[in-house]
């Protein structure tokens, strides 16, 4: 089942039994947007838990609070999260959010699109 | 992008790093916009510096070399054009501008980018509001080029048609004056302050984060799990973080409740059991203590958190 669905930061898609959630171009990640994003993917996956595809191309910027926030309470109902970030500054911003955002669900970046997919589908 | 521009940026790398050396974390390095690798670094050395400004305030973390923080208050007096008209003698300091360059020059040109689009927005608003008061982020720009994030209170003046700019930045300053050790020719014992671990706290943190959906272990247990004392582990938390173990937890707990009642469907018991508590009766005594209303008073899906909804548990 494939559906589509846009808001203000980012797109998204159910496909696969896996969630698409991909940041828009320049792209902020803030505690507003971060929290927007989050309730919105609430809302498309009603109350089942997916793996996360989490397509951080678009990133311009961050700040601690939007990093943070997202670490703590951007993941409920995702079973674990594949990061996709292969440019500069998208790397750099998923790296440190994983280092030092620490979020509490299973979490790792990838710069190939598939070995992210191989990742998720995998059943744990 | 030519070699002098690439330059530039690198030097304002260095520049960053030797400020944060020097524990000056209010600095931030201008973004060219550009997607490579140099705004990769310049992007993770401006993470840095946020991340350790957080660190060296919020946990009282300080590096040995300093032993007092200065708070930099930077006032501007702007008139109706928005041109500077006064400020306070300190401010050439902060922003390191010479005086001259500042008196009578427009506002907007000590901005950032950023900040200056923003501000184009709301000099409209200041002129035909009287009581116009607001606090927001403005960035300013400093003689080195390098940017100072700053809370701003922005406000007409009674009885004047000036307007008020007051910003606060936390500036570490060394003082070789200073000793932390102060042996008095009385007999008095040499005063050396407490150092607590701060490794080992921040380690409890996470693990009380990581856990927030069982119960709390005893703190004898917790000591034995992180190889220290009782003591040690109770004082160093509340010295850093102001609150007991127990508490911290606790408010966690409730805050991812109340987060998963808000945003999804699962059902309350659920809920309760994932935030630690066996307990629905206790669940429910301790969310309604910390919100003022009972897990089942909150509207379910919905992200702005209006409170009323179905009377049924």
């Amino acid at each position: 089942m494939t559906r589509d669905y846009e808001s203000k930061h980012a797109y998204f898609r159910i496909s696969n039994n896996i969630v698409f959630l991909e940041l828009k171009d320049e792209a902020v990640l803030d505690i507003e947007a971060v929290k927007a994003i989050t309730s919105d993917r609430l809302r498309l996956q009603g109350d089942k838990s997916f793996p996360v595809l989490f397509n951080m191309e678009g990133v311009s910027d961050s700040n601690k609070s939007g990093r943070d926030y997202l670490a703590k309470y951007g993941w409920i109902l995702a079973e674990r999260v594949g990061i996709f970030a292969c440019s500069a500054i998208a790397l750099q911003i998923a790296a440190f959010y994983l280092r030092f955002g620490k979020p509490n669900v299973i979490t790792k970046i990838f710069k190939d699109k598939q070995e992210a997919l191989i990742f998720l589908e995998k059943p744990h | 992008m030519e070699p002098a521009s690439n330059q530039k940026r690198i030097e304002s790398i260095y520049q960053m790093l030797f400020e944060m050396a020097a524990g000056n974390f209010n600095f931030r390095i201008e973004k060219t916009g550009l997607d490579d690798e140099l705004e990769g670094l310049i992007v993770l050395v401006n993470m840095v510096a946020e991340e350790l400004r957080a660190t060296v305030f919020h946990n009282g973390y300080i590096n040995s070399h300093f032993t007092y923080q200065y708070l930099i208050q930077n006032t501007f007096i702007l008139d109706q054009q928005f041109i500077i008209d006064s400020f306070n003698p300190d401010l050439s300091n902060s922003l390191g501008y010479l005086n001259e360059e500042l008196y009578r020059a427009p506002f907007v040109r000590f901005l950032s980018m950023d900040s200056s689009y923003v501000w184009n927005l709301i000099r409209g608003p200041i002129l035909w509001d009287q009581q116009y008061h607001k606090t927001f982020q403005l960035t300013f720009k400093a003689k080195s080029g390098l940017l100072i994030p700053a809370f701003c209170t922005i406000t007409r003046l009674l009885h004047s048609s000036k307007i008020l700019i007051s910003s606060v930045t936390i500036v570490v300053q060394d003082n070789l004056d200073a000793n932390p050790v102060m042996l008095n020719s009385t007999t008095e014992k040499a005063h050396v302050p407490k150092s607590y671990d701060a490794k080992l706290i921040q380690q409890l943190y996470d693990f009380i984060l990581e856990n927030l959906d069982s119960p709390l272990p005893s703190v004898k247990e917790l000591s034995s799990k992180f190889a220290t004392n009782e003591h040690k582990l109770k004082d160093g938390f509340r010295h850093f973080f102001k609150t007991s173990i127990y508490q911290f937890y606790n408010e966690e707990r409730l805050k991812r409740a109340h987060l998963l009642i808000q945003q999804t469907d699962i059902p309350l018991k659920s809920i309760a059991y994932m935030t630690g508590f066996n307990i629905y009766t206790n669940f429910s005594k301790a969310f309604k203590k910390r919100f003022s209303y009972a897990p089942n008073a909150l509207l379910r899906n919905d992200p702005d958190g209006h409170v009323g909804g179905s009377s049924d548990e």
